[in-house]
């Protein structure tokens, strides 16, 4: 039988990578979220572990540790994500200029 | 193919580091009298340096950016050039000439618009591939259908024609080796007919020094994962 906090943990990595994963709002509200929750956390430390109680897990670190790991993978999918269009843009650039420079190889004597 | 005009039929030979070897394919595809561009996908040594005389086209990428990259330039440029039937084809001599031939007439012949090598098709053609080089090939097909819902006996062929209209549908994204799977998915998503025709590979040792190892066949399957999270 899956805890609560697997249930949370789970949804929330298949939810990243199927939908906010391309959201621009989304992208931009996890750092806000990440630091508000730091802040928070560093005023009342005590805070955490209650809160991992209710949600089945035995410490406040630990909580912290596992949506770390789900705001990492979220990282990681926007950054590859932001790499291919990249990816694609400078291919598109390059491919333009490679056109704008082709040449004919004229045929000569030495050619068969 | 009587009527055809082959200058009509433009040949994309990607090519990357290949030096000597080139010429000689490049020549032989030539002197057939089909339209050719050489996609130079920045080789250390400048591709037309091997190429001169020959009276063929020559585009260079500035760097490297793969053989999937170099088949969109290939293809933008034979559009650009009147082209009515594009063939892609390996730079390493692993298709015989007359292959051109035989897709390009299964396009033009207007049983499909995409035509593509197989070797699969004939017993004697299938006997020449390697036995470890047979079981990649068919888990790679196994892998392509489950993604492309298109099931052919050779799905990673480099050997394949397209009529102008098929080439203008087909936009290759994948710059690396997924673009193998990738023109196929986008073939059936254009509703594109596709064909395979018998081909001969030959496995010259240049040939497979060249080819694709293992080890490179995972990091196509996790491009072709990625791809389908991540667009």
């Amino acid at each position: 039988m899956l805890t609560p906090i697997q249930l949370i943990l789970i949804s929330a990595v298949i939810l990243l990578a199927a939908t906010c994963v391309r959201s621009k709002l989304f992208g931009r509200m996890v750092p806000i979220a990440v630091g508000a929750a730091a802040i928070s956390l560093v005023i009342l430390p005590s805070a955490a572990t209650e809160i991992a109680h209710r949600f089945g897990v035995g410490r406040g670190t630990d909580l912290v540790l596992y949506f770390s790991l789900v705001s990492i993978f979220f990282l990681l999918l926007r950054f590859q994500i932001r790499i291919r269009q990249f990816d694609t843009k400078v291919t598109e650039i390059l491919r333009q200029l490679a056109l704008l420079n082709a040449k004919r190889l004229e045929k000569d004597d030495h050619g068969r | 193919m009587e009527s055809m005009d082959k200058r009509e039929v433009w040949v994309v030979i990607p090519a990357f580091n290949e030096d000597e070897v080139l010429r000689a394919i490049v020549a032989a595809v030539a002197a057939e009298g089909y339209s050719v561009v050489v996609v130079d996908d920045g080789s250390l040594r400048r591709a037309d340096l091997f190429l001169r005389g020959l009276g063929v086209d020559y585009v260079r990428h500035p760097i490297n950016l793969g053989q999937g990259a170099s088949l969109q330039t290939g293809v933008d440029y034979a559009l650009g050039n009147r082209a009515r039937y594009i063939v892609h084809f390996d730079a390493d001599g692993q298709h015989p000439v007359q292959g051109i031939a035989d897709v390009v007439a299964a396009v033009a012949g207007g049983q499909c618009e995409m035509a593509v090598g197989s070797r699969f098709l004939r017993p004697s053609d299938a006997a020449r591939v390697p036995v470890g080089k047979r079981i990649l090939l068919k888990a790679g097909a196994l892998v392509n259908g489950l993604i492309t819902g298109l099931w052919l006996s050779d799905t990673h062929n480099g050997l394949r024609a397209l009529s102008r209209e098929a080439a203008t549908r087909i936009r290759i994204r994948e710059n690396g080796y997924a673009h193998a799977t990738e023109i196929l998915e986008l073939a059936r998503r254009a509703g594109l007919r596709v064909k395979e025709v018998p081909t001969t590979i030959s496995y010259s040792d240049y040939a497979r020094a060249k080819g694709q190892s293992m080890l490179n066949s995972l990091n196509i399957l996790i491009d072709l994962l990625l791809r389908r999270v991540l667009r």
